[in-house]
């Protein structure tokens, strides 16, 4: 039998905004609370994978979400990749769950804790050739079809897109897929798995702080 | 999920009587790949398999195939429509039980053979000679390739697509499982390349059917793959169908 993956080092690369990435990254950040996982965030560029074919109702948030991501590239090469983590949530939940259609990047620094000078990143073009740089390393692990979210486990050369998700799990259930997940990355037969989403996902609520 | 519930299962039969329901089309490679594995896992573990029918014919009757299919795809899907229709005659006069030795033989017959021209499939896939060498090989009455060209088979079949797709939602492909039916989890796939050994089947099968059993579950892929590895596919190491 070939060993399940032991890592508990997990990077995801996500686009800002994409619903169902959010949903996906709400449920690592619990399975990473119940089974004691560290999750590396980095950019994935939905502007970038799609350019052109990016239908005209999503343009402005998805141009969006690449701005958010020169913040992201900023915050980790400036800070640390777990301000990554604070900046991501406090955007998603300020689009998803209360719905602010374009989230201020310097609010949204403030409000996480960090200092809204970061936000000048998000018109520095230069800082594309990271997230560019992010979108290669993705696509190694990946292919290049896939799109946002890519789970990636250190030291496993085969990153899953998804788990696409319509709603995060109750309770330990957020652990409990992660183990499922770990038992399918060790059978390196296994391809893909699905069923047709809904219309739109179930977003969780803010945590209580 | 957006699923239908109101869709009839066509057939009169105590689905509860089976552990899994597994719905193929002949022409598929990933299903043929993913029903030898089911037959790993249900030898191991005792489960029945009611086999039931997908088309994908039905499944794109309105698709315009010179527009949205690669060539050979009208050809092909025509192909498991007729091998379908044998195999509902075969279920109506004979019984359902005979289906997974049937599709066993239809998928040896196609995928276990030398590559042909187009690296597909053989030139007389779903005719006459090919559907009598099938029933010959499990012992059925050769006659009841007759039914191919039988098109009154085909609302039975429809129905039976419908049925799979209002359990999945349709933007998934073949095959589909439902493990506990009628009321169990189902899914598209687990796609597989290749079959794992037999603890890496079980291993598979409960990590597959665990998530699935998730309510909130939709997808998770692997985008790097690999065409199954079947013989008629130019594979070097085929998977070989065990007598099923």
């Amino acid at each position: 039998m070939s060993p399940s993956p032991t890592s508990t080092a997990v990077t995801f690369f996500f686009d800002p905004a994409c619903p169902w990435t959010w949903v996906t990254s709400r449920w690592l950040v619990a399975a990473a609370d119940q089974r004691d996982l560290t999750v590396t965030w980095r950019p994935y560029s939905l502007a970038v994978q799609n350019g052109d074919e990016i239908p005209e109702q999503f343009r402005e948030s998805v141009e969006a979400g690449h701005r958010a991501l020169r913040v992201v590239a900023a915050l980790d090469r400036d800070v640390d990749n777990a301000a990554v983590g604070r900046f991501y949530a406090e955007r998603g939940h300020r689009s998803f769950t209360d719905g602010e259609d374009l989230p201020d990047p310097a609010e949204v620094l403030v409000a996480a804790g960090l200092d809204a000078s970061h936000a000048e990143a998000a018109d520095d073009e230069a800082l594309d050739t990271v997230i560019d740089a992010s979108m290669a390393d993705a696509h190694r692990l990946a292919g290049s079809g896939s799109g946002s979210p890519i789970l990636a486990l250190d030291g496993v050369d085969r990153a899953f897109f998804g788990p696409v998700l319509t709603a995060v799990p109750n309770g330990d259930g957020s652990g409990d897929l992660w183990d499922h997940l770990t038992a399918l990355w060790g059978v390196a037969e296994f391809h893909e798995l699905k069923r047709d989403r809904a219309d739109e996902p179930t977003f969780p609520p803010r945590p209580h702080r | 999920m957006r699923l239908s519930a109101t869709v009839n299962d066509p057939t009169d039969h105590d689905p509860s009587a089976y552990d899994i329901e597994f719905f193929w089309d002949p022409v598929c490679p990933f299903a043929w790949m993913t029903s030898r594995w089911v037959h790993q896992v249900a030898a191991q573990r005792d489960y029945s398999v009611d086999w039931r029918f997908i088309s994908l014919r039905l499944l794109n009757k309105d698709k315009d195939y010179g527009t949205e299919f690669p060539d050979g795809y009208p050809k092909m899907h025509g192909a498991g429509l007729r091998m379908l229709r044998v195999a509902a005659k075969v279920r109506a006069d004979l019984g359902r039980d005979h289906l997974g030795e049937l599709y066993t033989a239809y998928g040896r017959s196609i995928w276990d053979r030398e590559p042909t021209g187009d690296g597909r499939s053989r030139s007389d896939m779903g005719e006459p000679s090919h559907l009598r060498e099938v029933l010959e090989a499990v012992g059925l009455p050769v006659e009841l390739a007759a039914a191919a060209d039988d098109e009154s088979w085909d609302a039975e079949l429809d129905a039976e697509t419908e049925l799979a797709l209002s359990r999945t939602g349709r933007d998934v492909g073949t095959p589909i499982i439902t493990f506990r039916p009628p009321d169990g989890a189902s899914f598209f796939g687990p796609v597989i390349s290749r079959l794992p050994d037999d603890a890496d089947a079980l291993e598979l099968w409960d990590a597959v059917t665990t998530l699935a059993a998730f309510a909130s579950f939709a997808e998770l892929k692997k985008s790097l793959r690999e065409m199954p590895q079947l013989r008629a596919l130019g594979a070097e190491d085929p998977v070989l169908a065990d007598p099923g």
